[in-house]
């Protein structure tokens, strides 16, 4: 596992996480008091989930998609994948070391945000507040299923090409899946068009993972049958991305 | 050689160099003429820029595939290439702690203060010799304890002074049992003791022997 704690001594001595860990903990408390709260003082704790989960999606979108990217880039630029290929650590375990390192620090911010958004934004009501916790579980499990492919991904394109072209194709499909497709399924409505059709159902459906407004309406989790469809979608889709993932990695440039 | 001792095999009619991405076209760079066998102990690779001394390293290390035949290699394989970089951001020390453990950490450590590297320094910050010196004492520190050893060292003195290079010299001889050192270097380097020579000329791979000193005036006209 040296890969491993190289590239995490590395990240740790960056220190750029501790910046959005700071966010991630200060904003959900600071900001939802823009809201109109003195009216309707319910409203804090639902925008304080809101926060949360939003500041979480942010960092990995800004924060761990860019050090795989960047990453990927540097140690295949700088000869070490090819250094740790001849001692015997063959491409998956390269590539699965690098992936835990970003997620290991990453995943301290994944608990930061499942904390606050479960424990300090709970519901008062007993069942309210079951339907919350099993629907911040269940909003961890979808999260992770986009988020660490996508992390694959980056750290691969990275390896290949340069970070910040990695960095931008990776939150390019990650933006398209969570928004774009919105937008298209807005303009099929009114429109039938058979490429465009295509495009749509052979497109990543990222948004299917965002229980966000779950949480802020108080909706209730999942249906446990639903969401074993869209788990079994997005972790389809991310075994699909994973495995392009590992044609594209290089251990050197 | 016992099993136990580490040793590269280049067998006759072995062919280094590149092919395209479809492997429609080839370029040789160099083949052997007759098998090459390294056993424990130092042994220098020499040839003009551009005929193939990096292509070999990296072929025995199996970065790259060979165009015909196939290297044998016992022990473990590390390849330093001249251009390997670490993080800028990171001491010494933090790399040495992340790659070693225990004894081989201590080794790392007093090694690089025989070669006067500053641990404490950042990466990046430090000179393109003391940069070197970490990939040697990575290289070096790798070895100890570790069974049998094959070190392939890509250019390990660029940018060392004369007094470096001699303490890395003595080290290497303070911990030759159960290593074969492979070492690229310029002809142009001053006088190493070698066990023997691989040179590339012309094309061919060749073994010469060495009887302990490398007169570097005579290998630098013959390779011309």
């Amino acid at each position: 596992m040296e890969l491993y704690k190289l590239t995490l001594i590395s990240i740790l001595n960056r220190k750029t996480f501790a910046i959005f860990a700071i966010l991630l903990v200060a904003l959900p408390f600071a900001l939802p008091y823009m809201t109109p709260w003195e009216s309707k003082p319910s409203l804090l704790e639902p925008a304080r989930a809101q926060m949360a989960w939003v500041l979480l999606w942010t960092t990995a979108i800004s924060w761990l998609l860019f050090q795989g990217a960047t990453i990927g880039d540097r140690w295949s630029s700088q000869g070490l994948l090819e250094y740790f290929k001849t001692l015997g650590v063959s491409r998956p375990k390269q590539l699965l070391q690098i992936w835990l390192s970003c997620f290991t620090v990453f995943a301290g911010m994944i608990l930061i945000t499942f904390v606050i958004s479960t424990f300090t934004a709970m519901p008062g009501d007993a069942v309210e507040a079951r339907h919350w916790l099993v629907t911040n579980l269940q909003y961890v499990m979808l999260f992770f299923l986009v988020v660490a492919p996508l992390l694959t991904l980056a750290i691969s394109l990275g390896t290949r090409f340069n970070g910040a072209a990695a960095y931008a194709v990776t939150i390019g499909i990650a933006l398209y899946g969570l928004f774009g497709i919105s937008y298209l399924e807005v303009f099929l409505a009114d429109n039938k068009n058979a490429f465009l059709n295509l495009v749509y159902l052979v497109s990543p459906h990222y948004h299917l993972s965002d229980l966000t407004s779950r949480l802020v309406f108080k909706l209730g989790s999942v249906p446990w049958g639903e969401l074993g469809r869209i788990a079994g979608y997005l972790g389809g889709l991310g075994l699909l991305t994973t495995g392009i993932s590992y044609q594209l990695y290089r251990e050197g440039k | 050689m016992k099993s136990s001792e580490p040793s590269i095999h280049i067998p006759e009619g072995l062919t280094i160099g590149y092919s395209d991405r479809f492997h429609r076209k080839q370029t040789h760079l160099a083949v052997a003429g007759a098998p090459i066998d390294l056993g424990d102990g130092r042994h220098l690779l020499l040839a003009r820029n551009g005929r193939g001394k990096t292509t070999l390293l990296k072929t025995i290390a199996g970065i790259i595939p060979s165009l015909s035949g196939k290297i044998r290699c016992h022990g473990t394989v590390q390849f330093v290439d001249e251009d390997l970089r670490f993080d800028t951001e990171l001491k010494a020390r933090q790399i040495f702690t992340a790659l070693f453990k225990n004894g081989q950490r201590k080794f790392a450590l007093d090694m690089a203060e025989r070669i006067e590297l500053d641990v404490e320094k950042a990466y990046g910050k430090l000179s393109r010799g003391n940069r070197q010196k970490v990939g040697l004492i990575i290289a070096e520190a790798r070895t100890y304890h570790n069974g049998p050893q094959v070190l392939l060292l890509d250019e390990p003195f660029s940018g060392l002074d004369f007094a470096a290079r001699d303490k890395v010299d003595q080290i290497w001889r303070e911990n030759e049992e159960g290593i074969v050192r492979l070492v690229c270097v310029h002809p142009d380097e001053p006088t190493l003791k070698a066990d023997s020579a691989v040179t590339i000329r012309e094309g061919r791979l060749e073994q010469l022997e060495v009887n302990g000193t490398l007169d570097w005036m005579e290998t630098r006209l013959s390779l011309n």
